[in-house]
Order: C-alpha cells, then sequence, then structure tokens
C-alpha cells in the first residue's frame, strides 16, 4: 500500500522516464511496455496516451484505487539507440529484481548522464557513411570523394545552426541546399554527378520517425504515427526545396 | 581545358592591377593582426576575407569565367563564404588573435598562394596564362592559413567548405592540368587537421565519446587517405 506522496513520486518518475524514452525516438508500444513494467515492479498500475510533444499518465493503487493523473511535456532530445536500449533493460532489471524506487532512479539518472557521442565523430562518420552510399549507387571514385566533402560541408552546417536553435525546418532546406551545391562540383568533372547530388543530401533522411510512424500506425497508435510520419514528410519537402535551389542553378546540366 | 585557360588568361591580364593591390592588402592585414590584434585590425581581416571571397564569386566566376560551364555554381559557393564573413565582420565573431603554437607553420599556409604564379612560370606557362594568388584556390589556402594562425576556436562548417575545395583541387590537377594545386590540397588538408585536432583537444574534459585522440587518429587516416589520393591521381595524370 502505498502513501499519496509515494505514489506522487512514483508518478514524476514514470513520466520523466517515459518522456525521456519519447523524446529520444522510441515507438509508441515500447514506451507503454516499459512503463507498464515499471509500474507493476512497484505494484501500481500505470496507463500512458502518447501525443507528439505531451503525454498524459496515470498510475493508480490497487490496493488503496487512489489514482493520480499527470500531463508530461516530450522533451526534444538527440535519437540514441543506446539510451533507448539502456533504458528498456532498466525497466526489465526493475521488474525482475523488484528494485526499490530510490535505486531506479538512481541507474535511471546514471543512464541519462552517460557521455554522448561527439559531433566531430558523428560529422566524420555521417560524412564516410554518406560517401559509401555514393559508391552503392555507383558513383565513381570522383563522386565518392565530392559527396564526401559536400557531407562534411552540409552536416557541419547543420549541426551549427542547431546549436544556434534555429528552427529546423530551415535547418534542412539550408543543409540540404549546400550539400547539394558542393556535389554539383561533380559536373566540372565529367563524374556520377547526379548520383552525388542525389546522395549528398540523405544523411538529412529522417529515418526513425519514418520507422517509428509506420510501427505506431500498424501497432494502433494511429494519432502519434501519424504526426511522426506527418512530421518527418515536412522534413523530405524541406530536403526536396534545398535540392531543388541546387538543381535549378545547374539546371542545364541536370534537367 | 583551352576555355579553362582562356578564361585564366582574360581575368589576369584585366585584373593585375586589382589582384597585386589585394595581395598587398592581404599582407597588410595579416601583419597588423600579428602585431597587434585590435578590434579594428580583426574587423579588417574579416572584411577583407569578405571582399576576396565576394570578389572571387562576381568578377572570377560571374564575369571572367562565364564562358565556362557551371561556373553559377561555384560563384554561389563563394558568395556564401563572402557572407559568413560579412556576417562575422558586422556580428563580431570569435576573437581573432595570433595562435602562439602555430606561428611557425601558419605563415607558412598564409604564403603558399605566392608561390602558384612561381610554378607556373617554372613549367612553363607565361603571365597572364599564369595561376595567381587572387583565385580560388589561393583564396582557399589562405583563408585557412588565417584561420590557422589567428582563431584558436573556427567555425567547423566555414573550415569544411575550404576541405571540400581541397577534394576539388585534387580532381581540377587532372581535369585541368593544374599541378598548381598540388601544394594547395596538402597546404589545406595539413592545416584542417592541426585545425581539427587542436578543435578536440580544447574540449577535451568535455563528456564526450569516443576520446579526442580516438577522433585525431581517425581524421589524421582520413587526411592520409586523401593525400594518398592525390598521389593516385598524379600518378594517372
Amino acid at each position: 500500500m502505498k502513501t499519496e506522496e509515494q505514489l506522487q513520486e512514483t508518478l514524476d518518475f514514470i513520466g520523466e522516464y517515459a518522456g525521456t524514452l519519447l523524446g529520444s525516438g522510441v515507438h509508441t508500444s515500447r514506451v507503454v511496455r516499459n512503463t507498464k513494467r515499471i509500474g507493476r515492479s512497484q505494484n501500481i498500475t500505470v496507463h500512458i496516451t502518447t501525443f507528439q510533444r505531451t503525454a498524459i499518465l496515470t498510475v493508480s493503487d490497487p490496493d488503496t484505487h487512489r489514482t493520480l493523473t499527470e500531463v508530461i511535456d516530450i522533451p526534444q532530445r538527440p535519437i540514441s539507440f543506446e539510451l533507448n536500449s539502456n533504458l528498456s533493460a532498466l525497466s526489465w532489471r526493475a521488474a525482475d529484481r523488484h528494485m526499490p524506487l530510490s535505486d531506479i532512479r538512481e541507474e535511471y539518472s546514471r543512464l541519462v548522464a552517460k557521455p554522448k557521442i561527439n559531433p566531430l565523430f558523428v560529422l566524420l562518420m555521417a560524412s564516410l557513411a554518406n560517401a559509401s552510399f555514393c559508391r552503392l549507387f555507383g558513383g565513381d571514385l570522383c563522386a565518392v570523394c565530392i559527396v564526401f566533402s559536400a557531407t562534411l560541408v552540409g552536416f557541419s552546417l547543420k549541426q551549427e545552426l542547431q546549436k544556434k536553435g534555429l528552427n529546423h525546418y530551415i535547418v534542412f532546406i539550408l543543409s540540404a541546399f549546400m550539400a547539394s551545391l558542393c556535389a554539383s562540383s561533380a559536373l566540372i568533372f565529367n563524374a556520377d554527378a547526379d548520383i552525388a547530388i542525389a546522395t549528398s543530401v540523405l544523411f538529412l533522411i529522417p529515418g526513425v520517425p519514418l520507422i517509428n510512424g509506420v510501427i505506431d500506425i500498424v501497432e494502433g497508435h494511429i494519432l502519434l504515427g501519424l504526426s511522426r510520419i506527418i512530421n518527418a514528410l515536412l522534413l523530405v519537402i524541406c530536403i526536396a526545396i534545398g535540392l531543388s535551389v541546387t538543381l535549378l542553378l545547374v539546371k542545364n546540366s541536370l534537367l | 581545358m583551352e576555355t579553362f585557360w582562356q578564361t585564366i588568361s582574360e581575368y589576369n591580364s584585366h585584373t593585375w592591377h586589382i589582384q597585386a593591390v589585394a595581395t598587398l592588402l592581404a599582407a597588410a592585414a595579416v601583419a597588423a593582426l600579428y602585431r597587434r590584434p585590435t578590434a579594428a585590425a580583426q574587423r579588417c581581416m574579416r572584411l577583407l576575407l569578405a571582399a576576396l571571397s565576394f570578389w572571387t564569386a562576381t568578377a572570377y566566376y560571374f564575369i571572367y569565367c562565364s564562358p565556362r560551364e557551371y561556373n553559377t555554381a561555384l560563384g554561389v559557393f563563394w558568395l556564401i563564404v563572402g557572407g559568413i564573413w560579412l556576417y562575422g565582420a558586422l556580428k563580431k565573431g570569435p576573437e581573432l588573435a595570433p595562435v602562439r603554437r602555430h606561428r611557425t607553420i601558419a605563415p607558412i599556409i598564409m604564403a603558399v598562394p605566392l608561390t602558384y604564379p612561381l610554378i607556373s612560370l617554372a613549367r612553363g606557362m607565361a603571365f597572364p596564362q599564369t595561376v595567381t594568388p587572387i583565385m580560388p584556390c589561393g583564396l582557399a589556402v589562405f583563408t585557412v592559413g588565417v584561420i590557422l594562425a589567428f582563431s584558436p576556436r573556427p567555425s567547423i562548417f566555414i573550415l569544411m567548405m575550404m576541405f571540400h575545395w581541397a577534394i576539388i583541387g585534387i580532381f581540377k590537377i587532372r581535369r585541368f592540368a593544374m599541378p598548381e594545386d598540388i601544394v594547395a590540397v596538402i597546404a589545406i588538408v595539413t592545416a584542417v587537421f592541426i585545425i581539427f585536432r587542436d578543435y578536440l583537444t580544447i574540449r577535451r574534459d568535455a563528456p564526450l565519446k569516443p576520446r579526442p585522440k580516438h577522433i585525431s587518429r581517425l581524421a589524421c587516416v582520413i587526411c592520409a587517405l586523401i593525400l594518398a589520393l592525390l598521389i593516385y591521381v598524379l600518378a594517372s595524370c
């Protein structure tokens, strides 16, 4: 049996936990399963309703039938598969070992405070990945090298503008424009310019929201699934706008 | 290739006096920053880099290189570079002050564009069909040199733009038979690596992974691969 303060404390923690999961790119059914599992470990029932920017969380104590409800804001966090996986594992540990809330919170704080990936490392790896895409699509050596450096330019612009807090649709348009503008220099060398320009913007494709959107719809979370897909499609439109500006500049050779 | 050298020839014969003045101004701006990096000297350097970038975009690409294909995209590239320097001058960007640990290598990098005409003459070209310092490659090397010499916290974006120019330079050597770009590629790749490594060292205490020395090694491998590519391109010429 829990006192009101204990129930409130548990609700606060589960709210923070669910917000972190939703903000860092986890599909809805996984969030629901994990929060319910943590609730079970504390002998309470959890119900969660999720939207794009907020979630409504209700916890109830089956012994006292006391119920508390809270609306939580979903923070914007960088997508981290490592954090998602660790937080899911934490919910299993909490359920299997019946960990007390204080231990779960301590473990959670430790996981959230873990070092993040260095942005410069991400910059280098994303550029190498994009260059590899160019090769996979049949680009020659010149196109591959130009896509590598074009991605360095586009991705570094994205990182700097995001740090300044610019609207992320504008960030996507500008980054797509810069990356494709740099990739268009492949035209000078009679390289596979069409492949270079097309693959130079692949680092911007919002893969996680698209996949999560589809999973959410398939699993019955239609509202959140649709909003995720619409969000992803808006980003794809932004990429298309940035790419179109470059194509208009070099239209005589490509269109 | 004929059009390429013809446009360079026309550009040089019509603008040699402006290029001479711009070279002297650049030398004066560097000297002023080394002597005393006042706010005025910093602003002058930023305005000079903006003016040189706008000049490269408009005079070089939009006017004299208009017979070439795809000059617009390259012109827009330099317009953006100029815009960034102008924004920095108007908004007072990060401080430009001599970086002591680069006091040997930075002047060498900044002086590399001055070797262009000498290389052209050494390989039997005659003025005005020579590569001069006030051209895109020279400006890219000078820009990286200024960042190396005076900017301890540079914008990675502008650095990557110059790095992109080095990659273009590798393929220009083969496409336009332009060995002058060999020194540009080596200078830019070396300078970018040093700046990148310093950038990581300054932030070594940040709670990030992997450790800065591992990222430095990765950057070193990438730069080595680019220099290997340069050798491959030279061998296949």
